[in-house]
């Protein structure tokens, strides 16, 4: 299942308990992301799966996400613009990049 | 015109119907045409005897409101004798009815007044009439007119005593006054009294035989004192022998007396005489605000509701306005007129429509190719385009019925100055013959030409013509568009205003025009008016006008000079323009490059509508309009409909909530079910609204914050509407969105999560997504929203510092990076909300460790 899938997907098992046509939902996953109607969290350490490719076509689709890993972020990642927080020294918040 | 028209008509064609009428045969009759809608429910009422009640038939004077009384009597009599029924018409004029009980002298100014006992004492005295005339009287029949004898003499008796014999002779002594003041000065002595007389009346009426009435008359009869002021006495004294005389006073109170018609009444319809009452020239009473005539139904209501008998009360209009008006102002402030239950059926009768006044001089034309030729005019009426083809008999017929201004008793006055009565010659016989003659004398050039106003008016009339037995409302429009001409040929400013009826009058004596209109009754009149200004600008017969003003000048040669230009009527404008709207509309539901069905219908309509020499009317455009909106809806409704259908196959459940014109409301169902009847919170739900219904809004609202006890409030509520735009589709959608923003904050919905998606039942230009699936994207992400307990707040480290500013700040870039170093224990990532405030979902990708 490709992350546009997933996210449609899930949004129906979520919301209804129940989904079909598994063949219908990476069009309209990947308006969700583009719409930003779904905003994606990753636990960088935790993803389950994922990998950095399939951000990177999410963020070319325009999707907004929010990663939670310590230090820099991924190098495929880093081509995307991005707003860091961070409680190191150099301030809580760290600011655009 | 170069040959005299002549139609040989009736001689008596300007006769009117009186009701010594009814004793003749139909055949010799004057002619009477027409009210078919008035006199087919009254015959059927006369021909009931069972029926009871009391009609007020009420219209302008001159409008025949008695010729059709007598008319239903007429009719109902044939129909009665079928039921071995005879008609027995009871009639009373006022001037009757006031002098009941006379006059204190003949010099004294006339004035006519009616109160319970003048209208009882007159009822009597009209039945004992009216029995005296009856034919083949059998004996039950001559006891009652006895009966009924006995009932007047008391009546109108200021003191009424029986000596009463042994044997079979009887003395009355009778006491009249002709100006009456009575004062009962001892009741209590007459209550003290009754019991012992009338068992004596009943003694009394075993030796004498008397009829039922009689011994029921004697045994309620009491002892009144009257005190009499009379000016004037009479008195009589019949032959007087007895050996063993008593005797009586009898009460001849007003209650007494009623009791005596109703019993009279009742022992008509036993005898098989069909009794109708009718009340003549109630106008004429000196009685502007209707306080007379109040005061006497008030009285007698339940005898004129329960006796078996009808009682026809005639008025002008004015009475009926009052009436009406009682009535409108007690329901304004929400109360119940007592003038509400006064008449069982309130008829307003109206003046004859233009095809009754032709029929009118269709039947008094005797010749039946004049009959044929004028029928035919009804076929050309009504259509002022086609003056030029108008012939004299044409002319001739619009000119009367336009001076006449359709009221019969000013067309036979307008007739008459065209008849002519004149010896004729045949076979060396001479008879005198009556007919109309038409030539340049009696219809000069100048006067003809005013006949195209009457087809204007006539044109205005069927196009503006307000629907549904509203009689009252057509005379209404007749009124005003004829007072337009009130002034034809003046050259002094007519104000528009006048023709128009009047309203938004606060004053609660006012007496109005349109009293009894109602808003759509006052604006249809407003816009036949202003119509038939606008064609008499359009076609010159105005000299000038004034819009500022809102008046007008007339052309000196106004009728001469006015040629008539067909232009569109304003309801077949808007009729046009919502086919053409909704054909665009309609066309949007499918592929734009085929038109679809309807729209080419609707293109069709609009063309012939814009082509056609003759107008649609109002009615009928409101008709069409409702037409065009319900197939429209329908066509949208398929559309729905299989939108629904489209969106199951994505797994979605749903649950119709409401339904109107043009929309339904449905729950996107969860498999878990409503969510309002989750035990616990948080409850959301998504709602899918396809079109617009009146209530939607409410059900809406209804829907998250129900009543029922045994549902729970939602907490997280969306909406889906789908709807079907215009052209304009962004701003349509931005419009709607903003308006729910409106409706939900003036709900105080503070605590409610509520978040609106309004999309295009047609997927709009620059749509990636076909509209199902941009509207399974909404209920998707709605759906994973309104249920966050679903999904558990994300774990983040807990020495990252509150987002809340760094979500806002950031939410221009595609990432927020939490580059905090994972340190220690965890905390709920509970700054999501803010993200999902409008309706967002924050999706988490990634394996969910326990806090």
């Amino acid at each position: 299942m490709t992350l546009f899938e997933n996210v449609g997907w899930y949004c129906m098992l979520d919301g209804f308990d129940e989904v079909s046509g598994a063949d219908r939902w990476a069009h309209i996953g990947e308006w969700l992301l583009t719409d930003r109607r779904v905003i994606l969290y990753v636990d960088w350490e935790n993803k389950s799966g994922w990998e950095a490719k399939d951000l990177v076509e999410a963020l070319d689709a325009g999707a907004r996400i929010i990663i939670v890993k310590a230090g820099e972020l991924p190098p495929e990642l880093e081509g995307f613009s991005s707003y860091i927080v961070s409680n190191t020294p150099g301030g809580i918040d760290a600011g655009a990049k | 015109m170069k040959d005299p028209l002549r139609i040989r008509i009736r001689s008596d064609w300007d006769t009117a119907l009186t009701y010594d009428s009814l004793h003749e045969e139909p055949e010799n009759r004057p002619v009477f045409v027409g009210r078919e809608n008035v006199i087919a429910p009254l015959v059927a009422e006369i021909i009931e005897p069972n029926k009871r009640g009391t009609y007020l038939i009420s219209g302008y004077r001159g409008t025949g409101k008695t010729s059709l009384i007598i008319e239903a009597l007429s009719r109902a009599k044939t129909q009665l004798a079928a039921k071995k029924f005879r008609l027995f018409p009871v009639v009373l004029n006022v001037s009757e009815v006031s002098a009941s009980l006379g006059q204190v002298s003949s010099d004294a100014p006339i004035q006519l007044d009616i109160d319970p006992r003048r209208l009882l004492i007159a009822l009597i005295r009209q039945i004992r009439e009216g029995m005296k005339r009856l034919p083949d009287m059998d004996e039950p029949l001559k006891q009652l007119a006895e009966a009924v004898n006995y009932a007047h003499e008391k009546a109108t008796a200021s003191k009424f005593a029986l000596s009463q014999a042994s044997g079979q002779e009887t003395t009355n002594t009778r006491s009249s006054e002709w100006a009456l003041a009575i004062d009962d000065t001892n009741v209590l002595k007459t209550l003290a009294v009754v019991t012992g007389a009338a068992a004596v009346a009943f003694e009394a009426a075993a030796l004498t035989g008397m009829s039922w009435l009689h011994t029921a008359a004697l045994g309620l009869a009491g002892i009144f004192t009257i005190t009499l002021t009379a000016s004037i006495k009479r008195s009589r004294e019949k032959k007087s022998t007895n050996s063993r005389q008593m005797s009586f006073e009898y009460d001849n109170s007003l209650q007494q007396l009623e009791t005596d018609l109703k019993d009279i009444l009742a022992s008509l319809k036993q005898n098989k005489l069909r009794t109708v009452v009718v009340m003549e020239e109630l106008d004429k009473i000196d009685d502007p605000k209707g306080q007379q005539l109040a005061a006497v139904i008030r009285y007698f209501k339940n005898l004129f509701t329960q006796a078996p008998a009808l009682f026809f009360f005639v008025t002008d209009k004015s009475y009926f306005d009052i009436i009406s008006s009682a009535i409108k102002r007690a329901r304004r402030s929400r109360s119940y007129a007592v003038e509400h239950t006064f008449f069982t059926h309130r008829i307003f009768v109206g003046r004859p429509t233009t095809d009754e006044s032709l029929e009118f001089i269709e039947a008094i034309a005797e010749e039946s190719n004049a009959k044929g030729d004028i029928r035919a005019v009804t076929n050309t009426l009504g259509k002022p385009s086609r003056m030029d083809d108008i012939d004299h008999l044409g002319r001739f017929i619009r000119l009367v019925l336009f001076n006449a201004a359709n009221h019969l008793f000013d067309l036979k006055n307008e007739l008459r100055r065209f008849a002519r009565s004149e010896e004729v010659h045949v076979d060396g016989t001479t008879t005198r013959v009556s007919s109309f003659l038409i030539d340049e004398q009696t219809l000069p050039p100048e006067e003809a030409a005013s006949a195209v106003f009457q087809d204007l008016i006539v044109e205005k009339t069927r196009s503006f013509e307000i629907k549904g037995g509203r009689t009252y409302a057509n005379e209404v429009l007749a009124d005003s568009l004829y007072a337009v001409f009130n002034e034809l040929g003046s050259s002094q400013p007519q104000k528009i205003d006048s023709f128009l009826p009047i309203t938004n009058s606060d004053s609660a004596e006012a007496l109005l025009l349109d009293e009894q209109l109602d808003l759509n009754e006052a604006a249809r009149v407003r816009e036949a008016v202003h119509s038939l200004i606008d064609d008499l600008e359009r076609g010159r017969a105005l000299q000038s006008r004034d819009t500022t003003a809102n008046t007008f000048t007339w052309r000196d040669d106004a009728a001469r000079a006015f040629r008539y230009v067909r232009q569109l009527q304003k309801h077949e404008e808007s009729l046009i323009a919502e086919m053409e709207r909704y054909g665009t509309l309609v066309n949007a539901l499918t592929d734009p490059s085929v038109q679809h069905p309807l729209s080419k219908e609707f293109e069709v309509r609009a063309r012939n509508l814009r082509r056609a020499t003759e107008p649609l009317t109002a009615d009928a455009a409101a008709a069409q309009q409702r037409e065009v909106l319900d197939r429209y809806a329908a066509a949208v409704s398929d559309s729905f409909n299989a939108r629904l259908n489209s969106l199951a196959d994505y797994g979605f459940v749903f649950e119709e909530v409401a339904r109107g014109v043009g929309g339904s409301l449905h729950l996107v169902k969860p498999k878990s079910g409503d969510p309002r009847l989750r035990t616990t919170g948080p409850r959301g739900g998504v709602l899918l609204a396809f079109g617009e219904t009146e209530t939607l809004a409410a059900d809406v609202w209804s829907f998250i914050t129900p009543t029922t006890p045994s549902l729970a409030p939602l907490d997280r509520a969306a909406l889906v509407q789908v709807v079907h735009t215009g052209d304009n589709v962004a701003q349509e959608i931005q419009n709607r969105h903003e308006w729910w923003g409106q409706y939900f904050k003036a709900r105080g919905a503070n605590t409610l999560q509520i978040a609106v998606d309004v999309i295009p039942l047609v997927k709009a230009k620059d749509e990636s997504l076909t509209e199902i699936e941009r509207i399974a994207a909404s209920l998707a992400s709605f759906g994973a929203w309104s249920r966050p307990e679903k999904r558990p707040y994300e774990p983040i480290p807990h020495n990252v510092p509150p987002l809340k500013d760094a979500l806002e700040k950031g939410k221009t870039y595609s990432i927020l990076h939490i580059a905090s170093p994972v340190q220690g224990p965890l905390r709920p990532f509970e700054e999501r909300d803010l993200l999902e405030r409008d309706g967002a979902v924050v999706m988490s990708l990634s394996v969910t460790v326990a806090l």
